[in-house]
């Protein structure tokens, strides 16, 4: 089951096959989960976001056309749920709206003693502080590579808005990658 | 700046993109459980949601149909038997925190003291009936005194909140002996309250219901009429027999419904009785008039003679042969005055249930093939008759619309209307339909 390939994996699942279901499940674990730890303020809740991700996917997995890759499909039926599940959380006033003001399009660096400084956890801690408007859009930005315009379309906010919560995320975290640092 | 500087989004995205859970083999088995128990539940929701949205449209049709235009389709909502009513004592009525202590009766020995202050509150605000619920909760009794008590643990009653689990244990075995707790409203009617109010069904504003219906009749009558004359003999001791002839009318009615099941109904109506002879028939009437004989021509019921006297010697020896064609017309208006029983078959359909008398106003017209005739044998005018007669009257109404009713109706009417001219025995059976407007005025 190991040397089957994602089409055979895929195949078995729309058979039924739990082994099928087992492999995919192991298969994407690790990168699927990723997704959702960014998403999620604490592993706990990672972990309902991922299950319910691979649930959403299993059970719609006959619908999958081959159109795009099948990483590109779960990628984004895990990140879609994310969203819809942040929005619920954050469905009143979570984002207030900033279209019209300005935002700073300058990204903030971290230098390379930094950098090192900061292992992935850390850093995926102090994104979890961040306000669930600046994790989103920064998420979505930064790590998805979505751009603002599919932003504004996905969290149904104005672009402007967009902009500037990654504008305030960047100059917040990299404030708090920075007294990261100091303390330790 | 620093080349070797890298901005926060590349930072994240080469230290979060791949920083995903740690696996181990315990997710697998949660995650199959969960799967699998969605599976079940997803699958009995869709089944479930299915078989509802079947039933809710099949639902909505009947309603729909049943319904269509019923504005008078009223939902009843249960009413609450006041009077037999039974309060246990592990719920009270009230609507604020004093009022269980206004419904425990005071104890001669028990020191209670119900106080006028608790029944002013009482008094002053008691007017949203609310249910109270009571906790049984169990104590621990921490001794202060040097009193022994057996018991480590006693019942108390306390109020519960709204969000309150339901009573576990009857109270009655754990409120203190001392202690009666009794229904308001069996021994203790609530003053200045709308408590009654609650639950009192609200009587409907007196409804005057008054339709309108226009009736067209068909139907058969029987019409027994005798030869008219003092000196008329009849063959074989022969009189007319009833004839049974087609019956038709018109008319409207004017109908009020008094309450739910009863009402007064008047109107007018016009209707025929027609006899037509038009077959070959021979009459062996004889009359024996001023010793001579005359063989009479005797058209119908009324005895219309029309035939010239012929002189005969002897008695019941005369035959006559009628081939010629005649008819009677009976054209009389009606106006009863009837009421009416109804009772609901279901939404839809009453039964309607009547019981009468009509004036009745007759004038008869004869004629035979080519002549019509109003005299009477001497020659005179024939007059309308004015008789009464009594009716019965049962039928089903068809109330698709609150404000538009079909009608069938069987009734029967009996009459006489006597006089030289008539001497009828009126016996009508007639099939009503109709069409009755309901005009609502409350």
């Amino acid at each position: 089951m190991k040397n089957a390939t994602d089409e055979e994996l895929v195949q078995g699942c729309i058979q039924g096959k739990e082994s099928h279901r087992h492999e995919l499940f192991k298969r994407w674990f690790v990168r699927l989960g990723a997704i959702c730890r960014r998403y999620a303020i604490h592993d706990d809740e990672a972990k309902d976001l991922l299950q319910e991700s691979f649930i959403k996917i299993f059970d719609n997995i006959g619908k999958f056309r081959k159109e795009s890759s099948l990483a590109t499909w779960m990628h984004r039926i895990t990140i879609n749920h994310c969203i819809s599940e942040q929005k619920k959380r954050l469905k009143n006033g979570w984002m207030t709206s900033m279209d019209g003001l300005k935002y700073e399009s300058e990204i903030p660096e971290i230098d390379e003693e930094t950098e090192e400084a900061i292992d992935a956890d850390a850093l995926l801690e102090l994104l979890r502080q961040l306000p669930n408007g600046y994790r989103m859009v920064i998420n979505l930005y930064a790590v998805e590579g979505f751009t603002h315009k599919e932003i504004a379309a996905q969290l149904e906010i104005a672009e402007g808005t967009s902009k500037s919560q990654l504008s305030k995320a960047r100059k917040l975290l990299k404030k708090m990658i920075e007294e990261t640092k100091v303390r330790n | 700046m620093n080349t070797s500087n890298k901005s926060i989004d590349q930072l994240l995205k080469d230290k979060l993109s791949d920083n995903g859970l740690a696996w181990n083999d315990g997710e697998w088995a949660a995650f199959n459980n969960k799967y699998k128990e969605g599976k079940k539940k997803r699958g009995i929701a869709w089944w479930s949601a299915s078989v509802s949205g079947a039933i809710l449209i099949l639902g909505f049709t009947i309603w729909g149909l049943s319904n269509w235009g019923d504005e008078q389709a009223k939902v009843e909502l249960p009413v609450f038997n006041y009077s037999n009513s039974s309060i246990s004592k592990s719920e009270n009525v009230g609507s604020n925190n004093n009022v269980e202590n206004s419904l425990v009766q005071e104890q001669p020995n028990s020191g209670f003291k119900q106080t006028p202050q608790v029944n002013n509150i009482y008094n002053n605000h008691i007017s949203v009936p609310q249910i109270k619920k009571y906790l049984v909760v169990e104590k621990d009794i921490v001794p202060q005194s040097n009193i022994v008590v057996n018991e480590n643990k006693q019942s108390e009653v306390i109020e519960a909140t709204n969000d309150a689990v339901e009573v576990t244990k009857p109270v009655e075995n754990i409120i203190p002996d001392n202690l009666t707790i009794t229904p308001p409203q069996a021994t203790q009617p609530v003053p200045n309250s709308n408590l009654k109010q609650r639950f009192v069904k609200k009587k409907n504003p007196a409804e005057i219901i008054y339709y309108i219906e226009p009736i067209f009749m068909v139907g058969t009558g029987a019409l027994g009429s005798e030869t008219i004359g003092n000196n008329i003999i009849s063959a074989n001791n022969h009189s007319r027999d009833f004839a049974s002839k087609y019956n038709n009318g018109i008319g409207i009615n004017m109908g009020l419904k008094l309450n739910k099941h009863w009402a007064v109904e008047t109107g007018i109506a016009q209707q025929k009785f027609t006899e037509n002879y038009s077959r070959n028939r021979t009459e062996n009437i004889v009359v024996y008039t001023n010793k001579s004989y005359r063989t009479l021509k005797v058209d119908t019921a009324t005895g219309k003679i029309n035939s010239a006297p012929v002189t005969t010697t002897t008695k019941h020896d005369s035959m006559v042969n009628h081939t010629d064609k005649s008819v009677n017309i009976y054209s009389y208006v009606q106006i009863p005055l009837m009421i009416y029983y109804h009772t609901s078959l279901n939404k839809n359909f009453n039964i309607v249930l009547g019981a009468g008398s009509a004036i009745n106003i007759m004038q008869l017209k004869n004629r035979n093939a080519n002549e019509l005739y109003g005299y009477d044998p001497t020659g005179n005018m024939i007059q309308p008759k004015m008789f009464i007669s009594v009716a019965l009257k049962g039928g089903l109404e068809w109330k698709p619309l609150p404000r538009l009713s079909f009608t069938l109706n069987e009734s029967i009417a009996m009459g006489i209307a006597d006089n030289d001219i008539y001497r009828i025995k009126l016996k009508q059976y007639a099939t009503q339909v109709g069409m009755r407007f309901y005009i609502k005025n409350k």
